[in-house]
């Protein structure tokens, strides 16, 4: 493990920040969700500055896994042919364009139009950038990253995420959502079990239909049986919550964010096991 | 002129005494630890039964493994800040005063060829002795080999000497890469797979 820690924190994060701007920003911008003041603030005043602040934190622990972090603004130099390259450039754009949208919103520049297409780029750029996080670790070298489970389990982590985040952000803001707010738990659950499901199946090192490993130079990565069970734990103790919250009408605010809670450990830990599958 | 300088390696002929590993390392001043060549032991097989009698089916040869300066560099290629690059003779170098030690292409090199140096804290590997080279003196590892067991020269000359085998197990498929390598097989590679052999030095290499 060592600097995959960083690796760990940033990728979750990121994936996080992504799903969060989607899934909160979505109802306020297209479904007019009632847009009414959390904390003296507005809500999509909150979603800006959460996003933004997902992003800052995700990319300040992205530079404890460089050795040489004085050299990183020459990042994008390969942008041509390295994944990496992209995926900083995706960064920078998706946040870049969330600021964007942020001070437009702040200073009332432009019309409906300009924010829903701001809008819309930024959710562009925050799939690209979740998109090319996974490509990345997509290596022929890498046999057991390089699967269907590295993009699958990224972007669920976005969407389980980023829904449960949206669940606890209306809940405990008191914002009325309609009908996308009722539906919210139920997208929910089946991302829970989407998670749960892809982990039982591909989880690298320890899914029922893994990548195998093959004829390699490389040392053979960890087994971490112990971390894969906790994070099925998690998901499972997450859902449990949701549904006996969800059985009574309406997930509470506390309810929702005890399963937020749950399923980003579960996720973080599911991301360790991950990396523990590459040679030290 | 040289367009792709390259290895051949004789698998037949390694005793695994790695005078090739210490050669490198002793020339390149290389910390505790650290490789930019490396002999993986490669062991596997047991006793069989053949009519009624036990008689042992071991496999058991050696395969010493270095950059392999490919002709498709997938650690150049993941490199975000273009800190690898390919000299006009095939020779992969990396400039380490560019390096942001991500360790990407670390992960990237099907041969597990690049190397974290604590020293520098950029990665490193093997560079062919390319001064040495430029002298006209070989590389050490080859001139080390009490065996000769290892040569060099342009891969379009290696290949009309020695063919164009770049396989033997464990290396994963040469397609990744398109290594600058040739390799003669040990007798018993072909069985080695079957026989579920596998790298028995790890903490070595």
């Amino acid at each position: 493990m060592g600097t995959e820690r960083s690796l760990v924190a940033f990728t979750v994060l990121g994936q996080l920040a992504v799903g969060f701007f989607l899934f909160v920003g979505g109802p306020f911008i297209f479904a007019g969700a009632e847009p009414v003041s959390v904390a003296g603030r507005t809500p999509v005043d909150l979603l800006t500055m959460g996003t933004l602040g997902l992003m800052a934190v995700a990319a300040a622990l992205s530079f404890f896994h460089l050795h040489r972090p004085m050299r990183a603004y020459q990042a994008l130099r390969n942008i041509r042919a390295s994944w990496l390259s992209r995926e900083v450039f995706f960064e920078v754009a998706f946040a870049g364009l969330v600021a964007a949208l942020g001070a437009c919103i702040q200073f009332g520049i432009g019309n409906a139009a300009v924010i829903k297409g701001l809008f819309v780029s930024c959710g562009l750029a925050g799939i690209l950038f979740v998109a090319s996080m996974a490509r990345l670790y997509m290596l022929p070298s890498m046999r057991a990253w390089n699967g269907m489970h590295t993009p699958i389990s990224f972007f669920l982590t976005s969407l389980l995420t980023g829904t449960l985040a949206s669940l606890v952000f209306f809940r405990v803001g008191g914002i009325a959502g309609g009908r996308y707010l009722r539906a919210l738990p139920v997208i929910c659950l089946g991302l829970l079990a989407a998670s749960f499901i892809t982990a039982i199946l591909l989880s690298p090192q320890h899914g029922l239909f893994r990548a195998r490993p093959g004829p390699s130079l490389k040392p053979p990565g960890r087994r971490l049986a112990g971390l894969h069970a906790a994070r099925l734990a998690c998901l499972l103790a997450g859902a449990a919550v949701l549904v006996t919250a969800g059985a009574g009408g309406r997930v509470a605010g506390a309810a929702a964010l005890f399963t937020f809670l749950m399923v980003f450990a579960g996720e973080t830990l599911g991301r360790i096991v991950f990396y523990a599958a590459a040679p030290d | 002129m040289v367009t792709q300088y390259a290895f051949f390696f004789d698998a037949s002929a390694c005793t695994g005494c790695k005078a090739c590993q210490m050669a490198c390392k002793d020339r390149n001043d290389l910390e505790t630890g650290l490789l930019w060549r490396r002999v993986y032991e490669v062991v596997g097989g047991g006793w069989e039964k053949r009519a009624g009698v036990w008689v042992p089916d071991v496999v058991a040869y050696n395969v010493s493994m270095a950059c392999n300066h490919c002709e498709k560099p997938v650690c150049a290629w993941s490199c975000p800040v273009k800190a690898i690059g390919k000299r006009d003779d095939g020779i992969v170098l990396i400039e380490t005063a560019r390096c942001i030690g991500c360790r990407y292409c670390e992960w990237a090199c099907p041969y597990n060829a690049i190397r974290f140096d604590a020293r520098t804290n950029t990665v490193s590997k093997c560079h062919f002795c390319f001064d040495a080279l430029d002298s006209g003196e070989p590389p050490a590892c080859v001139s080390a080999c009490p065996l000769r067991a290892l040569d060099f020269g342009d891969l379009a000359e290696l290949r009309k000497k020695y063919g164009d085998n770049r396989h033997i197990f464990p290396l994963p498929d040469s397609s990744q890469a398109d290594p600058a390598l040739i390799i003669r097989p040990h007798k018993d590679a072909g069985r080695a797979a079957g026989r579920a052999a596998e790298v028995a030095n790890w903490e070595e290499v």
